[in-house]
Order: C-alpha cells, then structure tokens, then sequence
C-alpha cells in the first residue's frame, strides 16, 4: 500500500508541479465555461442591445418616467425596451430567453408621491410598493446592466424627493419640470430646480426596487450548465493523459525499473491508476471551488456533492486506463483517447444540451459517465439530496468496476512475459 | 575450513529467448563469483541486453534459468530482485523530479523509508559527484550527469550484484572516466558486477574476467589472459587512413592473403590485421594498400587484446 501511494503521489508531484497542468486542468475548464455560456446564453457580452420587459401597472406619473427613461434615445444603445400588459406573457418570454429582465412597475405607485391628506407631517407609506425586476440569470451581464440603470433612476428620483416634499404632478402642473425632463435630467433637475423654490425639506418617499430571486428549479442557467460539462469534458481530457503515462513510462524505460523492483507488478498498475485517479480528484475538487466563487455556481448539498465527485472522477478515469490498457503506445493512446473523449463529449451534451436530443440518443448517452455526470451535478445544483443521488452513484460506481475490470484483463495481457 | 572454490553469486543456465523463430540469446551459460566484475562484451544486437532483461525478471526465458544469490528467477522471481540492482541501458529517470526525488522515490520502491533512504540518498549523490545538484530537476542535467544518476538509483538498496547495462554510451569522456573509476569502487567494497559493452576497452580496464557474445551465442568465456591466448601469437597491426577513403574489397581480399595474415577487417578509416608478425608484414601491407590508390596516413602496432580475440574468433571487428 504505501508503494501504491508512493507511485501514485509521485505522478501527482510531477503533473501539478508545473504551472501548465495546473492551468489546463483547472483554468481552462473556468475559462470554458464562461466562454460557453457567453456563446449559448444569446451572447450575454452586454454590448449588444438588451431586451427587457416592463410592465407599467402604474399609469401614473412614477410610471411615466420609468418608461420615458428607458425609452430614452440616450439607452436606446443598450436597450431594447418591450412594454407588456400582464405579468404571466413577460415572464414566459423570460423564461424562453427573449427577455434579459421584466421591471413591474406597481398599481398605485405615483398616487403616494401625491399626498392625499395633504399633511405634510405625516409621512407617507409605500410599504409593500415596490419596483420589482425579475432577472434572466442565464444573462447575468445583461441583468446587471439593467439592474443598475434602474439603481440609478431610483437615487436620482429620490434625491429629487429629498429636496422637497411635494408631488410630480404639482412639479409638472405648475410648469416647473416637464415629464421629458423628468425622465432625463431626472433626479438632477429635479433637485436644481427645487432647491431655490422650497430649500431644504425632508425626506417622505423613497422608492425602491426588489429584486426577485431566480427560481432554481425552474430557472435554466447556462452558466450552471456548463461548469459541470466542462469539468467533465476536462477531466476527460486529464484523465486519458495520466492513465497513457504508463505507455510512456514503458517508452522511456521507467516501468521496466519498476518492474523489476521487489514488488508485484500488480502494485505497479495499481499505483499508476490510483496517480491518475488522485490528479482527477484534485482538479475536480478545485474546480468545484472556484466555480463556486468566481462563476457563482451553487453546487448544492457537500455531503452529496463530494460522494458524488468521488465516484464521477472514479468512473470518468477508468475509461482513461482502459484505453491505455489496450493501446499499444502512448502515440495510440492519445489518439483513441481524445477520439473516445470528444464522442463521449457529444452524446453526453457536454457542448449542447442533450434536451432537444432524439430518445434514442438520450439513451444511448447513458453509456457515459459524462451524461451521468452532467445530468447528477445539475440534479444537485436543483436542490437533489443524498438518497436522490443514490442511484447515479451506484451507476456511475457499477461503470467503473467494469470498466477497471476489462482494463484489468488487457493489462494482463500486455504485461505477461 | 577453507573453501578455495569460489563463490558464485550468478549462474545462468542455457537461457535462450526466441523472438517467434529468431533467437535473441542462444543457449547462454556463465557463472559470475561473488565480487567479481564480469563483462559481456560484444557488438549491437549481440543479446547483452536481451540476456539482462532475463536475468533481472523483467523478460521470461524461453529456456533456461538462472540463480542469482542461490535464489530461482524464475521460481521466485520477487527474491532474486532483491538481491540485484540494475542500471539499464537507456536513462530511466523521472525529468521532472530532481535527483535527489528520483533517489527517494526508487529507494521507496526498494522498501526503504524515511530517515534511512534520505541518508542513503545523500550518500549515494555524494559517490556520484552530484551533491551539488541534488535539487534540480533531473530534465536540466547533462547527458553525464543523468547517466550518473542512473547508476546511483540502482545503487540504493545495497544490492549484493550490479548489472550495468552499457552505462557509458553516449557521454563525454569525463562522465565515463568517473562511471569506470566508480565501478572499480564499488568492487572494492565487495560489489559483483555484470557489466554490458561494445568497447573492448571498458572490458578490458574492467573485467576480472570476460563473456564476449556474439549473435546471441557465447564465444569464448575466460580471464583476459585466457581470451587473448586463444588468438596464440598474433600482433595486431593497424593502418590509418583518411575518413574519406575509399578502400575497396578486392583490397582487403589481397591483404587477406599475404603470408602471415590470419585476419582483416575495418572499422571507420582503419584496416586492422591480425598477423604472426607485425614487423615482417608492414612492408608488404603498405605495398598492397598503395597498389589500390589507399593511402596511409599512420600505422600501429599492438599487443593482442580482446579486440583481436573477436577478430579472431568472428572474422569480424567489433563495431562492424
Ligand atoms: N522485442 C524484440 N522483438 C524482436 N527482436 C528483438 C526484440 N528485442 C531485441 N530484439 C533483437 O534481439 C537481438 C539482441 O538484442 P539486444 O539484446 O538488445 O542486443 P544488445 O543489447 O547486445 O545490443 C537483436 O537482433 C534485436 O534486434
Ligand atoms: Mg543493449
């Protein structure tokens, strides 16, 4: 055991001590990933025009404004502004990807700016009155654009209501501002052109904006999508190099040393399997992680997660051995191993999601861990438990056991002699 | 109780190894005593690696066995790894861990651990002349310094017989210089040696006693007195020429038959007789040579040596 260890420690010595292992195995499946989802989540770069839906159930003043402001020339760059009369049509051209955000604008929004009781004591109450913006979160770039259009129009409304109590429609009956303006120089004007009219006064509205949660179970996001695609997709790649380190190790004279050590050449194999598996395991483990913070994708439960990972890495690198347990050198291994990565990529949906796959393709993907693997991660990110996920890992364990099994034989069969 | 018979630390038997029908070891037998430096010299493709790779358990033989420290190869392979150490022909080394991982790392694989394999480690850079570059990575050595290495790895485990598998090919004169001083060393303290080579001058500076090996056969086995009585009196006579020089065969043909010529062959710009004697012959072999446009540039004359041995018993030189 310890000489298993110390064979397979030293492959993982030798592939993570240069930076470039470390780049191609972790950095490139971050960089892919965000690569993938910019390129399938309708070009999220954020240059482009972004549609987005508001619905204007205010029909007042406050109304007015937000649809001047987002219809103003000075967006319409960046903006592609659709009005909608009922939230449910908005919300379905969010979900089928027309819609970057729909902005709600409430029923009776501009009525508390007018102060029905005319007291100016008391203060008015926009308790449960608020700009709602529901996000795409498949464009994250788009959203945060719109997100902060709308933060800006909010300060500058209230800083207009900051400097005087009073209502928009007096400002404008009275000639003092023009919705035009409103909308534009917003807040600023408004702020200049009170000031010397009703110096400093207090603060009785504010508005504001909710931003609602992305729902995870209904909500598709490319970005969570891909993570767990590419890191597959990646370790593939990883797990088919290391495994064909045993090809090279007999081309270069190393394995016949090791051979020839007292141990069981069984140890040796062993060893050499057991490096490839523990590369796979780290560069999975970091990836987990770094996603996690860098792209934002949540993950789901540890406890599930990291069994999971355990055995996908386990059934992902046996297909790694098993080619190197057949190729007759390393030049061979590299050219069935990439070919039976990039096949296994393409019926899994590493690159395009396997929904709009015909069944019997969708079944015939399940003879890779890769869809196994994809399809387990996004369960997981939906919120699947332990006991939920019992069944892809015994799959995914049952795969590597006969796959290690068939490498095992071929592997006899090389080595005798 | 004195045992004047010595000791063998080797026996090999009859190993043969066919590739389908093309024997690569032909029915080898030779015995090694316990510290002895024994050498197996002949020329590429002769089967000195094919006979190593048998007697280290790494090929089966197709017949034959051997007995390395009393112990069955092929009965119980596992021990008799543990009695040898190899260092095999081409450099077996991780590039990309340094010298002193590459030491830690085949001592593990030799059951040593811990304290003791980082002192044996040092030790043996020490004896190898590479202290110094210990912590780096084995990838930036010269091709000297990784053969050094080579040998240090099989060194670890205080092997009780080393084979050596031409560990001097390829490297500046320097390396080889230290690689044969270090073989003499380690004989000193007690350490028998197989050693492979196709240059009869390593066997001979070397070689306590000789194997010279052939087309996968045994030729002639012995003490390098032994060996080169077998060519009786012959000198060696050897004429240079220029690299450029066209020697033809008619004129080795007629070199051949001169009286007192036992054998001729060349080797790069050389043409090497074995003669009854030198002297008499030099004047009617720059006679022959001249009457066939050769010319010769120096001549030398040698005392008979292993080189002349397999002249004479193959017809041919050693690097053909
Ligand atoms: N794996 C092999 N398959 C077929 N022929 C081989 C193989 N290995 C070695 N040989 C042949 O066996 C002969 C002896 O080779 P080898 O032992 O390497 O010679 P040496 O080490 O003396 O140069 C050569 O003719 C070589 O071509
Ligand atoms: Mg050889």
């Amino acid at each position: 055991m310890k000489k298993i260890l110390a064979i397979a420690w030293k492959d993982f010595r030798i592939t993570y001590r240069d930076l470039t292992a470390l780049l191609v195995n972790i950095a490139a499946p971050v960089a892919m990933t965000l690569v993938m989802s910019f390129a399938f989540g309708g070009s999220d770069t954020g240059f482009s025009q972004i549609p987005v839906g508001i619905i204007n159930l205010d029909g007042g003043m406050i109304g007015d404004i937000f649809i001047n402001t987002f219809e103003s020339e000075e967006l319409a760059a960046y903006l592609l502004p659709e009005q909608y009369t009922d939230i449910e049509t908005a919300l379905n051209a969010l979900e089928s990807d027309k819609l970057a955000a729909v902005i709600v604008i409430p029923d009776g929004m501009s009525d508390m700016l007018n102060d029905p009781s005319g007291d100016d004591s008391a203060p008015i109450s926009n308790d449960g009155l608020k700009i709602e913006l529901y996000p795409n979160i498949t464009r994250p770039v788009s959203v945060e654009i719109i997100e902060s259009i709308l933060d800006s129009i909010l300060i500058d409304l209230n800083a207009g209501f900051a400097a005087g109590s009073l209502g928009f429609s007096q400002l404008i009956q009275e000639g003092l501002v023009t919705t035009e303006e409103l909308s534009n120089g917003l807040g600023e004007a408004i702020g200049e052109k009170l000031e010397p009219i009703f110096g400093d006064g207090s603060s009785q509205v504010t508005l504001d904006a909710v931003y609602q949660e992305a729902d995870s179970d209904t909500g598709f996001s490319w970005l969570s999508y891909m993570a767990p695609s590419m890191a597959i997709l990646f370790l593939s790649f990883s797990m088919t190099n290391s495994a064909r380190s045993i090809l090279s190790e007999r081309e270069k004279g190393t394995l016949p040393r090791l051979l020839i050590s007292p141990n069981h050449p069984g140890v040796v194999l062993v060893g050499k399997m057991m490096g490839t598996y523990i590369i796979g395991l780290a560069q999975v483990f970091i990836f987990l992680v770094i996603s996690r913070f860098l792209l934002n994708v949540h993950w789901g439960g540890t406890v599930q997660v990291f069994v999971f990972t355990v055995v996908m890495v386990l059934s992902v690198a046996s297909w790694g051995i098993l080619v190197a347990s057949f190729a007759r050198n390393s030049g061979e291994a590299s050219a069935v191993g990439t070919a039976i990565t990039l096949v296994f990529a393409a019926l899994a949906g590493n690159f395009i999601p396997r929904g709009n796959f015909p069944e019997w393709l969708k079944t015939i993907g399940y003879i890779t861990p890769n869809a196994w693997g994809i399809e387990g991660y996004l369960n997981m990110i939906n919120g699947a438990t332990f006991s939920d996920m019992l069944l892809p890992m015994v799959v995914l364990l049952g795969m590597s056991i006969l796959v290690l099994m068939t490498a095992g034989y071929f592997f006899q069969r090389q080595y005798r002699n | 109780m004195k045992d004047n018979k010595p000791q063998p630390i080797l026996e090999a038997e009859n190993l043969v190894r066919m590739y389908g029908k093309f024997p690569a070891v032909d029915q080898i037998s030779f015995a090694i005593n316990k510290g002895e430096i024994f050498s197996l010299l002949g020329p590429n493709g002769a089967g000195k690696t094919t006979t190593i790779s048998m007697l280290s358990t790494l090929l089966k033989p197709t017949d034959g066995t051997a007995r390395i420290a009393g112990v069955d190869i092929l009965t119980n392979s596992a021990g008799a790894r543990k009695a040898i150490g190899v260092v095999p022909q081409d450099i077996a080394l991780y590039n990309d861990l340094t010298g002193l991982e590459n030491l830690q790392f085949w001592g593990s694989m030799y059951n040593l651990g811990g304290k003791d394999l980082h002192i044996r480690a040092e030790e043996i850079l020490d004896r190898i002349g590479l202290s110094d570059k210990k912590n780096q990575r084995v990838r930036t050595y010269s091709g000297g310094m990784k053969r050094r290495l080579n040998i240090g790895a099989g060194l670890l485990h205080r092997p009780s017989i080393l084979f050596m598998d031409e560990p001097t090919v390829g490297i500046d004169p320097q390396s080889r210089r230290m690689i044969l001083d270090l073989v003499k060393e380690l004989n000193r303290d007690g350490m028998s040696v197989l050693y492979t080579t196709h240059y009869m001058e390593e066997a001979q500076e070397l070689s306590h006693r000789v194997g010279i090996i052939d087309h996968g056969k045994m030729i002639a086995i012995g003490t390098q007195d032994e060996l080169t009585a077998l060519v009786g009196e012959d000198e060696i006579l050897r004429l240079h020429t220029l690299d450029s020089q066209v020697i033809e065969q008619s004129c080795l043909d007629e070199l051949a038959a001169l009286s007192g010529v036992h054998s001729v062959s060349r080797i790069d710009g050389q043409i090497i007789l074995n003669v009854a004697n030198a002297e008499t012959s030099i004047a009617d072999a720059i006679a022959v040579a001249n009457t066939h446009q050769v010319k010769i540039t120096s001549v030398d004359i040698e005392e008979p040596n292993l080189e002349a041995v397999f002249l004479h018993l193959t017809g041919r030189a050693l690097r053909d």
